[in-house]
C-alpha cells in the first residue's frame, strides 16, 4: 500500500475499528506506508540500474512503477524492483505519460538518454511530481531555463543528478576552498577523458521490443543506425560528448565552491580536435581545452584528454591547491596539512544515497534541494556555452543575467527545436 | 530605384513630380501620387502607356529573394515582360547579391536595383508588388509565407515545401491573405506538356491506367571536413529554418544541399514534383491525391563512404482510389527524364530533355501544332502569374495545386525512408501510420516558425 492509497483507505474505513500490524503504523523502526514517498522510474538503462539500489535502500520510499521504450529493459527493471520488495506489484508503462497520470505516484527518477531529460522533467513537473533527474539536465540553454521556470511555477522539488554535491570527498574539497585553506582561489582545473569516436554505420531494422519513435522523442527522426543509437553520447542532438556528459559534474562543483549557483562565467574560449568525418560519423570533440572566466577574474580550464580514469577537479589558490581524483575518490592537496582536516572517509561518487536522501528530505520539507533546478541549469549552461564556442570556433562573451551571448549565431544555438509533439 | 529613394527622402510631392522620371515610378507609388496631386501635369506619352509601352502606373513591381543559378536562369524570362519592373534583390551571399543587381541594372540601364542582405527588409518595401522566390529548397515555403504576410504576391520555385504540413500551412496562409501564388512547375504552361494532356483528356489513348515518369539518379556526396564560412556568406541566414551545423562545403555548395533530408529531399522530390504536378493536372485531381504509396529497389548511399542521405535510385509508386497508378523511376542520366501516360488504347510521352512528344498510335502526333517553347522557357508560366496578379484569380499552379503535387513526392519519400507501404487519406491529409504522420512536419529553427 502506498501513502496516497493508505490515506484514502483510512478515510473510508475510519468508522470500523481495525487490527493492523505494528509495521503498518510505523512501529518496530519501519516507516509507515502512509509516510512513504511513492516513486516511479522513467527510463531504465545502465545508469538507472546503477543508481536504483541507492533509491531502494531508502526505507521511506516505495518504487511502484517503471517506464521505458525498450521492453526488455522495462521488464528487467520490474524484476529488480519486485525482487527487492518480494512482490509482483511494480507496474510497467510503455508510455511515460501514462505513468505520470498515476495519482498515487509522488516522485519520479528520470534516467533516460540525455535528449529526454529536460522534456521528461517538465512533463513530470506539470503532472505534479517531484523528481530526481540524471545529468546532464538539459540539451540546450533555453531548455534548461524552461525547466527552472516550470519547477518554480509548479513548486516542484527537483534534484539534479550531479551527486558529487553529496559526496564527502567533494564536500571536503569545497569546504577547504571556502575556508581559505588554499588562499585566494584563482583557477579551477577540470579534466574529463578523450571523447570517443563512432565509425560510420548502416541503418538496420528497429529491434523488436523497441519503441524507436519514443526513444527519439524530441530529436528529429532518422533511420535506426545501431552505432548511432548505442553511441548517442557522441552526436549533437542526442548527447554532447564528455564535456557535457561528464564536465557538468565538475562545473557543478565549481559553481558550488564559488557560490555562483545563480550566475556563471562571462567568457568562454577553447580549442578542440574533431572526429575525422571521413572515418567517423560521431560529431562531438575528441580532445579539447576550454577556458572560461568569471567576472571577478577566476578562471576555469577544462581538458578533455587522456583516459576515463584520469578525470579530476583541482582548485588552485595562491597558497596551495586541492584536488579530487574521481576514479579513486582520493583527495590530494598542497600544503598536505589540509588533508589532516578530513574526517571519516565516506563513499565515493558511485554511491548516490546521500544525494537521494537530500531529495527525500526536501520532498518532505518543500525546501530546495542541494542541486535545485537553477543550480543545475547554471552549471549545465557552462558546458553548453563551451560547446557552442567550440562549434562556432570563436571566443564568446556571455551575460549571465540576460543569459545571452555577444554573438547572434551563438544565441541562436541556445535553443533547439524539439520534434512535435514534444514541445514543452 | 533612385526614384523611390528620392520619394522617401522628400515630403514635397509637387517638387518630386518635377524631379522624377515618371517612367520609373512603380504602380503603387504612381497611384498614391496621382491621388495626392490634383494639379494637371504634362507627362510624356510613354508614361500613359501610349506608344506601345506599359505605363509605370500599370507595371508590376518585382523583387527577387534568393538569386542563385535557377534565379539567374529564369530572370531573363521575367525581365522580358514590359509590364514588370524589377527593383530589388536579396541573397544571403554577397557576391550573388551583387551580380544579381548588376544583371538587373544592365537590363534597365540604370543603377537603381536595391540589394538587401536580409529578405525581410526587401519585403518591407511598400513599392514591391510581387516576389520571385528562388532560394534553396529549405527556404521556399518559409519565405513564401513571409512574403504573403508582407502582402506580396509570390512566384516560388519548386519544390514548394519540404514537408506536408508546411505545404498545407502555405495554402492556408495564401488563402487567408488573398495572395496570388504561382508554383514554379512551369511545365503546365509548356506546349508539349499541354498537348500531351489534351490528348489524354480527349481519350486518344483510351482509358489511362498508368502515369510513368523518370528522373535521373541522385548524386552522392563523400564525407568531408567543415571549413570556415566563406567571406560574404551569411551562413546563419543560408541555413534559415534548418538546424545549425558546421559549414561543410560539400553539404552546402553546388547541388550538395539537395542530397540531405533537411535541405533537400533528393531528385525524385526535387524533379519528381514537376511530373506529379503534370499527373495531377491530367487526372484532374488538383485538390486531392493518391491514396497509397509504396517504394522499391531504393539504393541508398553507403554511409561509410558518403555523407549524403537521399536515394541514388529507386522506384516510387502511388495509386489513386480509382485504381490509376503513378510511378516515378529514379534511374539513368539527366537526359533520360520523361513522363508517359499509358492508356488501354495507347500511350503518349514527353521527353523532357528534347521536348519531343512520342505516342502510340503515332497518329496522335499529327494533331500537334508546330512551335511552342520547351520547359526551359518559363515565359508562359510567368504570363499566367501576371494575369492572375491583375485579375486576382488563382494562377495555374496555385498553392493547393502546388501543395498536392508536392505531397505525392513527399509521401513517397516518407514511404522510402520508413521502408513500408503507406495508406494516405487525401481529405484529412493523414497516413494510416503514426511514424509516417510524425514525419509530415519538421520543426523550423527559431525564429523561422511561421
Amino acid at each position: 500500500m502506498n501513502r496516497r492509497q493508505f490515506l484514502q483507505r483510512t478515510a473510508t474505513t475510519l468508522t470500523a475499528p481495525l487490527l493492523v500490524p505494528a509495521s503498518a503504523l510505523g512501529l518496530n523502526g519501519t516507516v509507515a506506508p502512509s509516510n512513504r514517498i511513492v516513486f516511479a522510474n522513467i527510463g531504465i538503462g545502465g545508469r538507472a540500474r546503477h543508481v536504483m539500489p541507492n533509491f531502494l535502500a531508502q526505507p521511506d520510499i516505495v518504487f511502484t512503477a517503471v517506464s521505458d521504450c525498450r521492453e526488455d529493459r522495462m521488464k528487467s527493471a520490474k524484476e529488480m524492483i519486485d525482487k527487492h520488495y518480494g512482490n509482483q506489484d511494480c507496474r510497467m508503462f510503455s508510455n511515460f505519460q501514462e505513468l505520470l497520470a498515476q495519482k498515487d505516484i509522488d516522485a519520479v527518477f528520470i534516467a533516460t538518454g540525455d535528449r529526454w531529460h529536460a522534456t521528461a522533467s517538465v512533463y513530470a513537473a506539470r503532472a505534479g511530481k517531484d523528481m530526481y533527474c540524471e545529468k546532464p539536465i538539459s540539451m540546450c540553454i533555453s531548455e534548461g531555463r524552461k525547466l527552472v521556470e516550470t519547477c518554480r511555477r509548479h513548486g516542484t522539488i527537483y534534484q539534479g543528478g550531479t551527486q558529487r554535491r553529496s559526496t564527502s570527498s567533494y564536500r571536503f574539497a569545497v569546504e577547504m576552498v571556502r575556508q581559505g585553506r588554499i588562499g585566494r582561489l584563482h583557477t579551477v582545473e577540470i579534466q574529463v577523458w578523450t571523447g570517443p569516436t563512432v565509425g560510420h554505420g548502416k541503418a538496420t531494422p528497429v529491434p523488436a521490443g523497441w519503441d524507436y519513435d519514443t526513444w527519439l522523442g524530441p530529436v528529429q527522426w532518422r533511420p535506426f543506425v545501431p552505432e548511432r543509437v548505442n553511441g548517442w553520447n557522441y552526436f549533437w542532438d542526442t548527447g554532447e560528448g564528455p564535456i557535457i556528459g561528464m564536465g557538468c559534474h565538475y562545473t557543478d562543483q565549481m559553481q558550488w565552491a564559488l557560490g555562483r549557483d545563480h550566475t556563471g562565467p562571462i567568457e568562454f574560449d577553447g580549442e578542440c580536435t574533431w572526429p575525422d568525418p571521413v572515418k567517423y560519423m560521431s560529431e562531438t570533440p575528441v580532445t579539447a581545452e576550454v577556458h572560461c572566466r568569471y567576472a571577478d577574474g577566476i578562471k576555469c580550464v577544462m581538458y578533455s584528454r587522456k583516459t576515463f580514469k584520469d578525470r579530476y577537479i583541482r582548485y588552485i589558490g595562491d597558497e596551495g591547491w586541492i584536488q579530487v581524483d574521481d576514479d579513486t575518490n582520493e583527495v590530494t592537496a598542497e600544503p598536505k596539512s589540509i588533508l589532516n582536516l578530513r574526517g571519516t572517509t565516506g563513499a565515493g561518487y558511485g554511491n548516490a544515497c546521500d544525494h537521494v536522501r537530500n531529495l527525500l528530505d526536501s520532498i518532505r520539507s518543500r525546501r530546495p534541494t542541494i542541486c535545485h533546478p537553477e543550480a543545475a541549469h547554471r552549471s549545465q549552461t557552462i558546458c553548453q556555452a563551451m560547446n557552442i564556442g567550440l562549434r562556432l570556433g570563436r571566443k564568446l562573451r556571455w551575460d549571465p543575467v540576460k543569459e545571452s551571448f555577444d554573438c547572434e549565431e551563438a544565441n541562436r544555438m541556445r535553443q533547439r527545436e524539439p520534434r512535435t509533439p514534444w514541445l514543452v | 530605384m533612385m526614384i523611390a529613394t528620392m520619394i522617401r527622402r522628400s515630403s514635397n510631392d509637387e517638387v518630386l513630380m518635377k524631379q522624377t522620371k515618371p517612367c520609373c515610378l512603380s504602380r503603387r507609388q504612381f497611384l498614391q501620387r496621382a491621388a495626392l496631386t490634383a494639379v494637371p501635369l504634362i507627362v510624356p506619352g510613354r508614361v500613359l502607356g501610349l506608344d506601345g509601352a506599359v505605363a509605370p502606373s500599370n507595371r508590376i513591381v518585382f523583387g527577387g529573394i534568393g538569386i542563385g543559378n535557377r534565379a539567374r536562369y529564369i530572370l531573363p524570362n521575367f525581365l522580358s515582360f514590359a509590364e514588370i519592373q524589377w527593383v530589388a534583390v536579396s541573397d544571403a551571399r554577397a557576391e550573388r547579391l551583387a551580380s544579381a543587381k548588376e544583371m538587373i541594372d544592365t537590363r534597365y540601364g540604370t543603377k537603381d536595383c536595391r540589394a538587401y542582405p536580409d529578405f525581410r527588409e526587401l519585403l518591407a518595401q511598400k513599392d514591391i508588388d510581387a516576389v520571385l522566390i528562388a532560394t534553396g529548397n529549405r527556404w521556399h515555403a518559409t519565405a513564401s509565407m513571409f512574403a504573403a504576410h508582407a502582402g506580396k504576391d509570390v512566384y516560388c520555385e519548386k519544390p514548394i515545401s519540404l514537408t506536408l504540413k508546411e505545404g498545407r500551412k502555405l495554402v492556408e496562409t495564401c488563402r487567408r491573405l488573398g495572395t496570388i501564388y504561382q508554383a514554379g512547375t512551369q511545365r503546365r504552361s509548356t506546349a508539349s506538356y499541354r498537348f500531351a494532356r489534351d490528348m489524354v483528356l480527349q481519350g486518344k489513348i483510351g482509358r489511362v491506367h498508368t502515369v510513368e515518369s523518370q528522373v535521373w539518379c541522385g548524386s552522392t556526396v563523400p564525407h568531408q571536413k567543415p571549413a570556415p564560412v566563406p567571406d560574404g556568406w551569411n551562413y546563419d541566414m543560408w541555413l534559415g529554418p534548418v538546424q545549425w551545423r558546421p559549414y561543410v562545403p560539400g553539404r552546402v555548395q553546388g547541388h550538395g544541399w539537395m542530397c540531405f533530408w533537411d535541405t533537400g529531399e533528393g531528385m525524385h522530390t526535387d524533379m519528381g514534383t514537376h511530373y506529379t504536378d503534370q499527373m495531377q493536372w491530367v487526372l484532374g485531381t488538383d485538390n486531392t491525391g493518391p491514396v497509397e504509396f509504396e517504394t522499391s529497389d531504393i539504393v541508398w548511399p553507403d554511409p561509410v563512404k558518403f555523407m549524403s542521405e537521399t536515394a541514388i535510385s529507386g522506384t516510387f509508386r502511388c495509386r489513386y482510389s480509382n485504381g490509376i497508378q503513378g510511378v516515378i523511376f529514379q534511374r539513368g542520366g539527366f537526359k533520360d527524364r520523361y513522363i508517359r501516360y499509358i492508356g488501354d488504347e495507347g500511350w503518349i510521352q514527353v521527353d523532357d530533355d528534347t521536348d519531343e512528344v512520342t505516342a502510340e498510335p503515332k497518329s496522335i502526333l499529327s494533331l500537334k501544332k508546330a512551335g511552342g517553347v520547351s520547359w526551359s522557357n518559363a515565359g508562359g508560366h510567368i504570363g499566367n502569374f501576371l494575369a492572375s496578379i491583375r485579375s486576382r484569380r488563382p494562377a495555374d499552379c496555385n498553392p493547393e495545386v502546388g501543395h498536392r503535387a508536392q505531397s505525392i513526392v513527399e509521401a513517397m519519400t516518407i514511404s522510402a525512408r520508413l521502408g513500408r507501404k503507406l495508406k494516405w487519406d487525401p481529405a484529412t491529409e493523414k497516413f494510416n501510420d503514426e511514424d509516417a504522420n510524425r514525419m509530415t512536419w519538421r520543426e523550423p529553427r527559431a525564429p523561422w516558425c511561421v
